[in-house]
């Protein structure tokens, strides 16, 4: 599962806990991490992980992808290279290269989470579930796209058919879907809808879910308006004021106001992007009581295992 | 928005010694495919491009929106990089086939190229190494125009706003940008911070009553009644409920404000959350005026 959307709309705390969730039913989960910042691990209660994978949760582990490394790894396997020495300006060689032919960095990126869905261990596989801490969408995009750039570039040997393999993986809905975040927010929410627009006709990935976080998350329906223009009110004013202070009804009455648009807007982006995706929109309430690592991955996992959808 | 393909072949037109030279370096696969737009290149562009700008002399004043800090930081990195990889004696390595032609060249001596031949088809190399060969009579112009800009980037006529959200992470992202920004030499001239919400929500007389409403039944009834909501619980409740919320909200983001020095001795613009999202003229407007009313020093804070 690729995890994508803007930048911001929390696509690392989603990773970590839908694998959180996951681990939760006994699966043995991988979180990959494309950027390479450590937030995935963070929110997993760990400290930046390397292209190793470390288990950070029970049944969770977590890698952080190094084109670099993902290359060394891949020569290895394929062309039984020994690690390193000679292969000193290797990497200097393959960062010119990468920059000229179009999608070899992404192709190490895609390669490696493919290979890594194929994986056995005495013949079982190592994970069941992958979950892609993905780049923010102008990087994703090239990601998905790269196998299919490849397969115009490369017209035979070992790269063509390993090639083909890795772009039937992520074309088969059966195991590869992305997952979009977005935040109730205009930006957001368009981006969102471009992206699905691009992998689904484009790409021919597979969409599975729709995520609207930081959802306002308390109905305020004209009622509550009704509730902030009588404290406006002298003579409700005065009473409110006279028990908890100067200035209490204005201040109730505008914060009631800002919640309002707040849902408003949370209502109004979610019906936007159910009716542009046709899959139901799963809102992330907005949290208040964690704000960051392991604390409020699993207020998240607790929110999306509560919620519908 | 910038075309990187253009700006490159710009590039290639304005520093080739010769018709023939730029029309091969034009001409060849690689180039197109770096040209049109693989990261480390696009950025070097946008420099590029920025500094053409800057010397035709037509505005008198850029701005240059620039990607999510971590990618911006390849864009301030860009110059310098391109200077390395034109000065590197790898190319020059990768080149020296060409000179003598890759079938002179005893293959299975170096693994590399076997093993990039196996890889990639023997075409694609020739076509790279062809192409640093072609480019190195480009490099002398290229590394000068690289440090031109990187000067440019750190010229006291430059400056750098930085804008953070008072959340955690991009807070902890703008904090790193601001220490790379010193480490550059590149002059940080403000902060804004974005989407504050009302010093309102901080109100410790609401925070009271707003916690009392959704905790004691009287309460709500007692507001209900006052404000002539019938069925006293519910909508009240609610009411309480997402003003605690905010309230809460408010708190946070006024800890992580206290925090704003990190950023360095910079006068620093708070903007509060819009009331609606800007996306018309009148909205900007608005915006523009309230980061007039700022802006006077408070670094340190």
């Amino acid at each position: 599962m690729f995890v994508a959307g803007k930048g911001g709309t929390g696509k690392s705390t989603v990773t970590a806990a839908l694998a959180v969730l996951a681990a939760s039913t006994g699966k043995r989960v991988l979180c990959v991490e494309v950027d390479a910042r450590g937030d995935c691990a963070r929110a997993l209660g760990g400290e930046p992980v390397g292209f190793v994978p470390r288990s950070l949760q029970p049944n969770v582990s977590v890698l952080a992808l190094v084109p670099d490394e993902s290359l060394q790894e891949y020569l290895r396997l394929y062309f039984h290279v020994p690690r390193l020495a000679r292969l000193t300006p290797l990497s200097r060689v393959f960062d010119f290269v990468a920059t000229g032919v179009p999608g070899t960095r992404e192709m190490l990126v895609v390669g490696k989470i493919a290979y890594e869905e194929k994986r056995l261990v005495d013949g079982r596989p190592v994970w069941d579930l992958i979950v892609v801490d993905g780049a923010a969408t102008g990087q994703i995009l090239p990601q998905l796209r790269a196998p299919r750039t490849m397969l115009e570039l490369a017209r035979g040997g070992i790269l063509r058919s390993q090639t083909e393999w890795i772009q039937a993986t992520l074309t088969d809905p059966r195991r590869t879907v992305l997952a979009i975040c977005a935040l109730p927010e205009e930006m957001p929410v368009v981006e969102a809808m471009e992206l699905y627009d691009t992998v689904v006709d484009d790409l021919g990935v597979a969409v599975g879910a729709c995520f609207l976080n930081r959802a306002f998350p308390v109905p305020l329906g004209p009622h509550a308006l009704h509730v902030a223009g009588r404290l406006r009110d002298d003579e409700v004013e005065r009473a409110v004021d006279e028990r908890f202070g100067e200035g209490t009804a204005e201040a109730l009455a505008d914060g009631i106001g800002t919640g309002h648009r707040w849902r408003d807007d949370t209502e109004r982006h979610a019906r936007r992007l159910r009716r542009h995706c046709g899959m139901s929109v799963v809102e992330i309430p907005l949290l208040a009581t964690a704000r960051s690592g392991l604390a409020l991955t699993r207020a998240v996992a607790q929110a999306l295992a509560g919620g519908s959808g | 928005m910038l075309d990187t393909k253009s700006t490159w072949d710009r590039l290639v037109e304005r520093l080739a010694p010769s018709r023939e030279l730029r029309d091969r370096i034009l001409g060849n696969r690689f180039y197109q495919g770096m040209s049109s737009g693989f990261v480390g290149s696009q950025e070097y562009m946008a420099m590029e491009a920025l500094y053409d700008f800057y010397s035709s002399g037509e505005y008198d004043c850029l701005v240059v929106d620039t990607p999510p800090s971590r990618d911006a930081l390849d864009l301030l990195e860009a110059p310098q990089r391109m200077t390395d990889v034109a000065g590197a004696r790898v190319l020059t390595w990768l080149a020296a086939p060409s000179r003598v032609g890759w079938r002179a060249l005893n293959v299975a001596a170096t693994p590399f190229v076997r093993m990039a031949d196996r890889l990639l088809g023997g075409e694609v190399l020739a076509e790279i190494a062809a192409f640093v060969g072609d480019m190195q009579a480009l490099y002398a112009g290229l590394r000068e125009r690289g440090a031109t800009t990187y000067r440019l980037l750190r010229a006291p006529l430059t400056g750098f706003v930085v804008v953070t959200t008072p959340e955690p992470r991009p807070f902890a992202e703008a904090a790193f940008f601001c220490t790379r920004l010193r480490e550059y030499s590149m002059p940080l001239r403000a902060v804004v911070v974005n989407r504050v919400l009302p010093a309102q929500l901080r109100h410790p007389g609401a925070a009271a009553a707003a916690r009392a409403v959704v905790e004691e039944r009287d309460l709500a009834v007692w507001l209900g009644s006052l404000v002539g909501e019938r069925p006293a619980g519910d909508v009240i409740r609610r009411v309480g409920e997402a003003w605690v919320l905010l309230h809460q909200l408010a708190d946070q983001q006024q800890t992580q404000i206290a925090q704003l020095g990190r950023l360095g001795r910079v006068p620093v613009v708070q903007l509060p959350a819009a009331e609606r999202e800007v996306a018309d003229l009148a909205a900007l407007a608005r915006l523009a005026g309230q980061l007039r009313g700022h802006g006077e020093p408070r670094g340190g804070e």
